[in-house]
C-alpha cells in the first residue's frame, strides 16, 4: 500500500473544520477504542495482587474497568477507590442465541444512576459508538410496583403500559474487539432507596447488529453517597444585576450542586439571567472537568425564589475533597471548611 | 509539531497525540468519506475515529512522510466498506456519479500493480484518476482544477478505466 500513500500524499482537496462537539466525539470514540495502557510491571503487579486476593478469599472489584470512561487516567487507583465507594457489584449473566450479557455493577447515589453492562458473542458488527435501546426498558419490578399499586387502589394491569416509560440512554464505553463491548446505561428513572428494578433488554442495536434477547435482570441498586458539603451565606450578583445568595455547595464524584435563593423582583420574577457554574478549581489548579451545566429555579414562597445549579456531564469522576473553588458566572467562590 | 513527532507521541501520550492527529486529519477524513456517504454524520464521525485508531495500530509501520496519503487511502477504503454495508441494508442510494465509475470504484482493489500503472500514466491523467477514485472528486470539480470540461474529464476517466481493466489483473 505504500505506493498509494506516496501517490496521494500531496493531493490537495477542500476540507471543512468539524464543529467542537463533532471533534470531541471523534477523539472520544478513537480513545475509547484504544486498549488501556499498562506497563509489564503493572500487569505483573496486578496479576500478583489478584493471586494474593484470591488466596485470601477476597473478590477483586473492577469498577474502574466497568466505568472506564469516568476514570481519571492520571490516577486510576484513586478513581477505583471513588467508584467502588459509590458502586454495587451486580454480577448477573445471561446468554440468549449465543450473545452473552453481563450486568457488572451500578453506581447510584440518589442523583445519578449508571449501569455497566458487557455484550459478548456479537457477529457481523461494525464500529459504532451509538446504541439504539430498541424495545428495552428499565422500571420498577412488577412485584414491587403491584404492592404499591394495590395500596393506592391502582389497576395493576397498567404496569405493562408504564414500563414503556422506563427509557434509558446507552453508549458503548469501550470496544474490546469486534464481538465484545462494554455499555454504559443511564436510566431516566431514578429508583427510590431499596427499590427493586428490572432491566429488560430486547432488540438492542449494538455495533450494527440487532440483539433480540430478551434479557431480564432484576436487582436492587444500593444507594451510596460520597460528598463534600459546604454550607454558606455568600451574596452574589447575577449577570442581569439581581442580588442572590449561595447557601450550599455539594460536591460529589459525579456532580457539583449549588443551592441559591433570592427575592423576587417587583414583577414577581426571578433573575432574568440564571446564574451558571462555569468552572471549578482543584488543588492541582484549574480543571476542565466538565463542559456542561444546568440550573432550575422555582418559587420559594413569601416573595422569594430558590434554585439549584448543577455542573458535571459524567466526563470524569472527581475527588470531592480536591475541589477548592467553584466559579459562578464571573465569580470564584473559594471553598473552605465552615464556608 | 511534525507528523514524525506526532507518531512518536502516540507511544508515550496516545490521547494527546490522538487529539492533535484528529485536529490535523479529521477534516480531511470527513471530506473524503463525505463524498461516499454524504449527509451521514454519525458514519463520518465513526470513520474519522477509525482512521485515528488505524494510525495508532500502525504507528510503527507508517512512514511519517506519507501519513497524509495513509489517511486519505484509509478513509476512502473505510468509507467504501461502510457504503457497501449500508447498501446491503438499503440505507444508502447508489453513487450519484455515473454508474461505470461507481462500479469501478467499488470493484477496484488498491493493488501495487494498479499503483504502478497510475504512476506510468502521462500527466495529468494520473492525478485525474487519483482525484476521482481516491479523493472521490466529481468530473466537474476535476475539470475546474485542470481547466478541462467535465465531458473531457469523463472521457479521460473512461479511457483510463478501459486501459486499467485490460492491464491490471483482478
Amino acid at each position: 500500500m505504500n505506493e498509494w500513500y506516496e501517490l496521494v500524499n500531496d493531493l490537495e482537496t477542500k476540507t471543512n473544520e468539524p464543529d467542537e462537539l463533532t471533534a470531541k466525539r471523534i477523539e472520544r470514540n478513537a480513545a475509547a477504542a484504544l486498549p488501556k495502557r499498562r506497563s509489564r510491571l503493572k500487569i505483573a503487579l496486578i496479576a500478583a495482587a489478584i493471586l494474593l486476593l484470591t488466596a485470601c478469599g477476597v473478590t477483586t472489584l473492577r469498577f474502574a474497568d466497568w466505568f472506564g470512561t469516568l476514570t481519571n487516567p492520571q490516577d486510576p487507583a484513586a478513581s477505583e477507590d471513588l467508584l467502588s465507594s459509590l458502586g454495587t457489584v451486580l454480577a448477573q449473566t445471561q446468554t440468549v442465541d449465543g450473545v452473552t450479557m453481563t450486568l457488572h455493577g451500578a453506581l447510584y447515589d440518589g442523583e445519578t444512576f449508571l449501569l455497566s453492562l458487557s455484550v459478548e458473542g456479537l457477529e457481523e458488527t461494525r464500529y459504532s459508538s451509538s446504541v439504539d435501546p430498541g424495545a428495552s426498558w428499565l422500571y420498577s419490578s412488577r412485584a414491587e410496583w403491584e404492592r404499591g399499586a394495590e395500596k393506592a387502589g391502582i389497576e395493576t394491569s397498567y404496569y405493562d403500559q408504564l414500563i414503556q416509560s422506563g427509557m434509558f440512554t446507552v453508549n458503548i464505553s469501550r470496544q474490546f474487539d469486534m464481538d465484545r463491548c462494554l455499555l454504559l446505561i443511564r436510566p431516566v428513572m431514578m429508583p427510590k432507596e431499596g427499590q427493586e428494578v428490572v432491566l429488560h433488554l430486547e432488540d438492542l442495536q449494538v455495533m450494527g447488529q440487532t440483539v433480540s434477547g430478551p434479557f431480564t435482570f432484576t436487582f436492587t441498586p444500593e444507594k451510596k453517597t460520597v460528598e463534600q458539603t459546604y454550607n454558606c451565606d455568600v451574596q452574589l450578583t447575577a449577570m442581569s444585576g439581581e442580588a442572590y445568595t449561595v447557601t450550599q455547595v455539594v460536591i460529589t464524584p459525579l456532580e457539583i450542586r449549588v443551592q441559591i435563593c433570592g427575592q423576587l423582583d417587583s414583577s414577581g420574577s426571578p433573575p432574568e439571567n440564571t446564574p451558571c457554574i462555569e468552572d471549578i478549581r482543584t488543588a492541582e489548579g484549574a480543571d476542565s472537568w466538565a463542559y456542561g451545566s444546568g440550573s432550575w429555579i422555582q418559587n420559594g414562597g413569601d416573595g422569594t425564589w430558590v434554585g439549584r445549579l448543577t455542573y458535571g456531564t459524567l466526563e470524569r469522576i472527581l475527588d470531592p475533597a480536591s475541589v477548592t473553588a467553584v466559579k459562578i458566572d464571573d465569580t470564584w467562590l473559594e471553598l473552605h471548611d465552615g464556608n | 509539531m511534525t507528523d514524525t513527532q506526532l507518531l512518536d507521541l502516540l507511544a508515550s501520550r496516545p490521547n494527546r497525540a490522538l487529539k492533535l492527529l484528529s485536529q490535523r486529519y479529521s477534516p480531511l477524513v470527513m471530506a473524503v468519506a463525505g463524498r461516499v456517504l454524504p449527509g451521514r454524520q454519525m458514519d463520518l464521525e465513526e470513520i474519522a475515529a477509525d482512521v485515528l485508531v488505524k494510525i495508532w495500530q500502525k504507528r510503527e509501520e507508517i512512514n511519517p512522510q506519507t501519513l497524509r496519503g495513509f489517511v486519505i487511502t484509509t478513509a476512502r477504503n473505510l468509507a467504501i466498506d461502510r457504503y457497501r454495508l449500508l447498501r446491503r441494508q438499503n440505507e444508502v442510494p447508489l453513487f450519484d456519479q455515473d454508474q461505470e465509475a461507481g462500479e469501478f470504484l467499488e470493484d477496484q482493489v488498491l493493488t501495487q500493480v494498479l499503483a504502478e500503472q497510475i504512476k506510468a500514466m502521462s500527466p495529468p491523467d494520473g492525478e485525474i484518476f487519483l482525484r476521482h477514485h481516491l479523493l472521490l472528486e466529481t468530473a466537474a470539480e476535476i475539470g475546474a482544477h485542470f481547466g478541462l470540461t467535465e465531458a473531457a474529464v469523463r472521457a479521460r476517466l473512461h479511457r483510463m478505466r478501459i486501459q486499467l481493466r485490460k492491464e491490471v489483473p483482478r
